[in-house]
């Protein structure tokens, strides 16, 4: 069962388009990687499922992107963001105490304040920074390693009660321990939601996801080449770009 | 795009931006009301060099002149001043180094100085040196050096950032040339920088045409064509400071309508240079 | 190489030459009752007690009016430049011409608005509202810049968490612009200090001791101007009066260039 259907998606600004054409289906929990060369459209194609990219850059989207067998479009742009939520390739926590950083979006759907202390505990719990970061509540989320600030902003985000996350190379910015740490968090986390994850780390791909979109960058926009399971994807690849793609990246 | 209560939430600041937006056109409204007859303005424009406004007799020309003579004969002093000045503090001064800290500050604090004191300066310490060379020292020498040192800190901070906005591959390539730093400023940095430049140029020369207190206290504030550089002559700004204290009918709205020529003429200025503010836009 | 080092150094006279007289001629007539009692004999005499209270109220009322407007001016243009890209252009260019307009038209403009059309009178009234407006566009520039570079930082992070535009605006940008807030406030203060001609006509030039916002006051520009044209013998203390604002300005510079510094480094990581 698909819960995300992007159906004949193109994206293009005035004078040069970015991928052209993509239609894939994203089945439900699973973890969903988008592979690629750099400058192909990942990160462009993933800001698009939930509509953040149009809103940020003067890049326009054809074609529909539906969640639920609805166009995102028809849904109220603020509540999707939390349905669908979003975590950047650098840590961007608010400059404000670590508290506050979940006090700020959680005001927004949930007026009730003395629950928030609940919410807070669980969401911090689940990415496994309550028992690290619980005495220093009240102080600057900036304090924190980058890990810790990326974990943060996982349990920020679930703390809104996504059924879908998207991770823009959520882990190329930290050290191979905390990347670790951030993918078995994932492989936790896909049994309730669905994850879709632009990463440019191969063996992290093979890892942790369950199937592979291979993104290339062909007669002049980014495409998608293959979309399959993970374990076909790298032991038998169709095409021979994806195949050149794995072997130059195990060199 | 937003929900209702989003608009209404927002309601304060768009309220507050109506509010700034409306000051402009408050200005104009406000002093248009004041003057009786708009139409009387070729009145104003004689070149008879008569300026008594309670009897009728209202020539502006002299004034006008002299305001314009005033701020064109400051610009004149204080830009080679000022070019020198940008460029010593971004290509010569050791960047960081105390001399050229305690130059910038120096400069930057002098730029937003109150005119008042620039004219009780210029009344204590200008008008009598010139004086001892030829009475009474008042009058468009002693207007233009006291303007000109008043605006040339405003015109250095200009000037430098119009220099810095040249490209650094510039002043790279030249060195590796052996250019010297004269052929540099004079053939390759004010040619190419040039367009800028005469737009700080005319932004300091709508601030000298503005600029009220220090030219009222040196000028000498007689109704005279500039025909001399030290006798006594009277401005615009001059005018409206002086007499708005006791001006009623014809004479406040002969006072209001110098003012309104004054406003058009600062406006146009902006206007000139408003496409240097586009182009910061777009940056 | 030579002529123009001599340019430079000719450069800075001036500024030397009026900042050296000025401190000179105007410290000497410094006393303890300067602070104590108002001017008598036209300003010949006494102290400056009734012009800096008058100056005080002054700036208090620019300051009540124009912080509150500037800000959510500014924060209005934030809005209006990720929206709605023409109306901020629209409202940048009729700053940009505001700003431009000498401050002698403010004057006449207050001295209409405020003393006649709304029978306020020559008062601190007038003449702070006037003042307000004057310094009006250059705390919005200033304050709107730094708003659109925390907007710039912020804008992404807050939309994927479903944070609505309003708490964005009001929780996250004001707070983290209260540095830029307070550096534009400092600046529109010294704008207004230096200010004398938009206040001639608007605050008048009662050297008594204001009883209410309502009564005329002479702001110490204003003192300056008036010992030093109309009043023959009063260059003495035109020059105490002078070297006192210079005094006062100077402390506001340097502690603009220090906090500015310091709340630079702390925007950001508050």
């Amino acid at each position: 069962m698909s819960t995300l259907i992007c159906e004949r998606l193109s994206a293009s600004t005035k004078n040069k388009v970015i991928f052209h054409d993509i239609s894939i289906n994203f089945p439900k929990n699973k973890i969903h990687c988008l592979i690629g060369p750099s400058g192909c459209g990942k990160s462009t194609f993933l800001l698009s499922l939930n509509g953040l990219i149009e809103a940020h850059t003067n890049i326009k989207m054809r074609g529909r992107v539906l969640y639920q067998s609805k166009d995102i479009r028809e849904f109220d742009p603020i509540n999707l963001k939390r349905t669908i939520a979003t975590i950047f390739q650098e840590p961007s926590p608010l400059p404000f105490s670590i508290k506050k950083n979940f006090e700020l979006p959680l005001s927004e759907i949930n007026q009730n304040k003395k629950e928030y202390e609940e919410i807070i505990f669980n969401s911090l719990q689940k990415v496994g920074l309550w028992n690290e970061v619980k005495d220093m509540l009240n102080q600057s989320a900036f304090h924190l390693s980058g890990g810790q600030k990326q974990r943060l902003c996982l349990a920020r985000s679930l703390a809104l009660e996504p059924e879908i996350i998207l991770l823009d190379e959520p882990t190329s910015a930290l050290d191979p321990q905390s990347t670790l740490v951030i993918e078995d968090l994932l492989k936790e986390l896909k049994r309730t939601k669905t994850i879709i994850m632009v990463t440019h780390n191969l063996p992290q791909a093979k890892r942790i996801s369950d199937t592979v979109a291979f993104f290339w960058w062909e007669q002049c926009c980014g495409r998608v080449l293959e979309h399959m399971n993970t374990d076909i994807f790298f032991s038998a690849p169709t095409t021979e770009q994806a195949l050149d793609y794995i072997n130059t990246q195990r060199l | 795009m937003f929900r209702l209560s989003e608009w209404f939430k927002l309601s304060p600041l768009f309220l507050a931006a109506a509010i700034t937006v409306s000051v402009l056109t408050l200005i104009f409204i406000m002093i248009l009301s004041e003057i009786q007859d708009l139409a009387s303005l070729p009145a104003f424009i004689t070149f008879n060099g008569l300026w008594f406004p309670t009897e009728g007799l209202f020539d502006l020309t002299p004034m006008l002149l002299s305001t314009l003579l005033i701020a064109v004969c400051a610009l004149v002093f204080s830009i080679p001043i000022s070019i020198v000045q940008a460029y010593w503090l971004i290509f010569i001064a050791k960047k960081n180094g105390v001399w050229s800290i305690l130059v910038k500050r120096f400069i930057e604090v002098f730029s937003g100085f109150p005119s008042v004191v620039f004219g009780l300066w210029g009344l204590t310490e200008i008008v009598p040196l010139i004086a001892k060379w030829t009475s009474p020292g008042f009058g468009l020498l002693a207007s233009a050096v006291v303007l000109a040192a008043m605006i040339s800190p405003y015109l250095t901070l200009l000037f430098e950032a119009n220099f810095l906005s040249a490209p650094t591959q510039l002043k790279l390539v030249s060195n590796s040339l052996g250019i010297t730093h004269q052929k540099f400023l004079f053939q390759i940095l004010i040619p190419y920088s040039i367009k800028r430049l005469v737009q700080s140029s005319a932004l300091a020369l709508g601030r000298g045409i503005g600029e009220t207190m220090a030219i009222v206290m040196v000028a000498g504030n007689v109704v005279n064509f500039p025909t001399d550089f030290i006798k006594p002559i009277r401005t615009i700004t001059g005018a409206i400071a002086l007499e708005m204290g006791y001006a009623v009918d014809g004479h406040r709205s002969a006072l209001f309508m110098a003012g309104f020529i004054l406003l058009v003429l600062s406006l146009l200025i902006a206007f000139l240079t408003q496409d240097k503010m586009e182009q910061h836009d777009a940056n | 190489m030579r002529i123009s080092s001599s340019i430079l150094y000719l450069g800075l006279i001036p500024g030397l030459w009026l900042i050296t007289c000025t401190l000179i001629l105007g410290l000497p007539q410094l006393r303890l009752e300067t602070f104590l009692i108002s001017p008598s004999d036209a300003g010949r005499a006494g102290g400056l007690l009734s012009i800096i209270i008058s100056t005080l109220l002054i700036l208090t009322i620019t300051l009540v009016i124009s912080v509150p407007l500037a800000s959510a001016t500014a924060l209005a243009m934030t809005y209006f430049r990720r929206y709605f890209l023409k109306l901020s252009r629209l409202l940048s260019l009729s700053l940009d011409v505001l700003s431009a307009i000498p401050s002698v038209i403010f004057g006449l403009f207050g001295n209409v608005l405020f003393v006649e059309k709304l029978n306020l009178g020559h008062s601190i009234l007038s003449g702070g509202l006037t003042l307000a407006f004057m310094i009006l566009p250059t705390m919005v520039r200033t304050l709107e810049s730094s708003y659109h570079e925390i907007e710039k930082g912020y804008a992404k992070t807050t939309e994927a968490l479903g944070i609505n535009f309003s708490t964005f605006i009001y929780q996250i940008v004001f707070p983290l612009g209260l540095p830029a807030l307070i550096f534009a406030t400092i600046l529109g203060m010294t704008r207004a200090m230096a200010e004398t001609a938009a206040l001639l006509f608007t605050s008048g030039y009662s050297d008594r001791m204001p009883e209410s916002v309502l009564d005329s006051g002479r702001s110490m520009s204003v003192h300056i101007y008036e010992l030093a044209m109309n009043v023959p013998g009063g260059d003495k203390n035109a020059y105490l009066t002078a070297a006192l604002l210079v005094f006062i300005l100077l402390t506001i510079n340097s502690a603009i260039t220090y906090f500015g510094y310091h709340l630079n480094k702390r925007l950001g990581i508050l």
